[in-house]
């Protein structure tokens, strides 16, 4: 249950104001409530739902952008259209799914070594440093190397790469802030350290892990479709936005809009979590990498 | 028997892989509402001394000997928490010692709520006593101050909410740690006066860490000097201000600024170094202008002289024994 007290509303206001300053703020809100709408409307913005997943009708194929078919369709006769809107779908629902498992995990982990120390720490340390090391791509490359490629093999992979990220920054944000003077004023109080883990650090780091979130959604769907696009990731004809981007290679002389309609509604997709992410890191004076 | 009992209290942090001595056989004793000072410079062990207590130490500190009792309770053991229930800690800067996140109202509701629990107390009834604590701070504010953001209070309004969540717990003892470092003058005097005031009313003990002489003559009735580790002098206030039998004491009266112009100021040359805390000798020897040559050989032994005031030094030795 929110309560809004008195002044509560007005500084909700306050702080929207201030995050809409900045007119790429604005665009990247603009686009990315575009897209979710469109992904979450899908079924009902397109009279062709049925061709998504295996459908083939080779007296349609290579049509050019029409009234029709507003993106054209492609080698097997698909809408294009079609398949870019339910490609919006999976790359949210990927990106979700992500992050949601894999921040919480890492925050959680990074927290409690941040907090005790000691050998957690040590091993903590080394097991991030191992998959730093390492480059996000390469290595979900490899996870799904030895899985097989399929979309819920991405997911697994990114998971089990992407904590390693939050562990690393809650990690360091925890060093700091449990040596801040109303720490030791709570635990003075009676606190015991679950309340200071989850009650005074966890908020103080909140507005980093904030911005690092958003900015991540746009990392987290350029290598799901990156992997898709190398054929590593979900196959066709799983309409994911790599994939599309991928079966429309061949054609680039001849049928340019198979590949350049998925690409160009990819990149405004990430671009929009970068320009949210950026305004998010503006308006909290947060340093993330 | 006293409240509060440190006794022989010797406290080491491991740095590097080797043991610095931080405190070097403290002992201290307070009454029951009784006001002591501990007096010191930066280093010189005071706040360690406090943070032993209320058992905030680094995971590094080692306590290799020494007791700490209050009312009876062994605070070094398991089950101390029984007694650090009865004691709270006010620190010097109340800018940074309140969540910055949290409106005060919330963050005093959460420290009744987790540490103070009442069987089947409402929030309104919280909320009550919360008021309570705040216009005894001398906060009347119609509990407009429950929903204020501590960024939007002032210095001297923080700290006063700092003590309110302190009384909250209604403690025996309350140390405060600088309380007033951070503060301007004026608010400094309203803040002690306001502790005084608390002391006598609901006849707590109060420790006031302190590096300025004047803060402790004023508000405390015993007071500690201590210097790199070690307890140098104690004493009845008056007569620690008056006659000051340490050689560091008298450095640190004679240092402070005086409007009497034909009386310089004088400071005390050099400052506390980690060879100070960790000579068997006198840890005063290198700054003492009275020196000499068992002074850095042997450690002299805080005596106790005349009337309730004891001091480590063999030239004092030499001046009182018999």
């Amino acid at each position: 249950m929110i309560h809004l007290r008195p002044g509560q509303s007005e500084e909700i206001r306050r702080q929207l104001r201030r995050l809409t300053y900045d007119r790429l703020t604005i665009l990247g809100l603009a686009i990315l409530g575009a897209i979710v709408f469109v992904a979450l409307a899908a079924p009902l913005l397109t009279p062709y739902a049925n061709q998504v997943g295996p459908y083939t009708d080779f007296t349609h194929a290579y049509q050019a952008p029409s009234l029709a078919h507003p993106f054209g369709t492609d080698d097997v006769g698909k809408d294009v259209y079609t398949q870019v809107i339910f490609g919006f779908r999976i790359s949210l629902f990927v990106a979700l799914v992500v992050l949601l498992t894999s921040a919480p995990f890492g925050v959680v982990l990074g927290l409690v070594a941040g907090y005790y120390g000691g050998w957690i720490e040590a091993v903590l340390e080394r097991v991030i440093d191992v998959f730093l090391a390492l480059p996000a791509l390469i290595l979900a490359l490899v996870i799904t190397g030895v899985l097989g490629p399929s979309l819920n093999d991405v997911i697994i992979a990114l998971i089990s790469i992407w904590w390693n990220w939050y562990a690393r920054i809650m990690f360091t944000l925890t060093k700091q802030l449990k040596n801040q003077p109303y720490v030791e004023a709570a635990k003075v109080q009676g606190a015991g350290s679950l309340r200071i883990m989850f009650l005074e650090i966890l908020p103080n780091a909140s507005s980093t892990l904030a911005v690092k979130m958003a900015l991540d959604l746009g990392f987290i769907i350029l290598i799901q479709s990156g992997m898709g696009f190398l054929g590593l990731g979900a196959r066709p004809p799983t309409p994911d936005l790599g994939v599309l981007v991928a079966s429309g290679m061949s054609y680039m002389g001849t049928a340019w809009w198979i590949s350049i309609f998925p690409s160009i509604a990819l990149s405004l997709l990430i671009l929009s979590f970068n320009l949210i992410g950026s305004g998010m890191r503006d308006l909290f004076d947060v340093k993330v990498t | 028997m006293a409240l509060l009992e440190i006794d022989d209290l010797v406290l080491k942090v491991r740095s590097e892989g080797r043991l610095m001595p931080i405190l070097e056989s403290v002992s201290l004793n307070i009454e029951k509402s009784e006001t002591v000072a501990i007096v010191g410079e930066t280093g010189s062990g005071k706040t360690m001394t406090a943070k032993t207590v209320m058992g905030l130490l680094p995971k590094t500190a080692i306590i290799e000997r020494g007791k700490v009792t209050f009312d009876g309770i062994d605070l070094l053991k398991n089950g101390s928490s029984e007694g650090r229930k009865r004691i709270a800690m006010i620190f010097q800067n109340p800018m940074s010692s309140i969540n910055p996140l949290f409106r005060v109202g919330e963050q005093m509701q959460d420290v009744l709520k987790w540490s103070l629990r009442r069987e089947g107390e409402t929030k309104v009834e919280r909320d009550k006593r919360i008021e309570a604590a705040l216009e005894s701070v001398k906060l009347y504010s119609g509990g407009q101050i429950l929903g204020m953001y501590p960024f939007q209070l002032s210095g001297g309004m923080r700290q006063r909410v700092m003590i309110a969540m302190a009384l909250l717990r209604e403690p025996e003892l309350l140390i405060a740690d600088e309380p007033t470092t951070a503060l301007d003058v004026t608010t400094q005097k309203e803040i002690l006066d306001l502790l005084l005031d608390l002391t006598r009313e609901r006849q707590m003990s109060l420790i006031l860490i302190t590096h300025s002489l004047g803060i402790a003559h004023e508000t405390s009735k015993r007071t500690y000097v201590m210097y790199a580790g070690r307890v140098v002098e104690y004493g009845d206030t008056v007569r620690v201000f008056e006659g000051p039998l340490h050689p560091y004491s008298q450095g640190l009266i004679s240092s402070i600024p005086s409007l009497d112009r034909s009386r310089g100021m004088e400071a005390i040359p050099g400052e506390i170094s980690q060879a100070d805390r960790e000579t068997a000798a006198c840890c005063f020897m290198s700054r003492c202008p009275y020196v000499q040559d068992r002074c850095r050989t042997s450690r002299p032994p805080l005596k106790e002289y005349g009337q309730a005031q004891g001091a480590a030094c063999f030239v004092v030795d030499d001046k009182m024994g018999r």
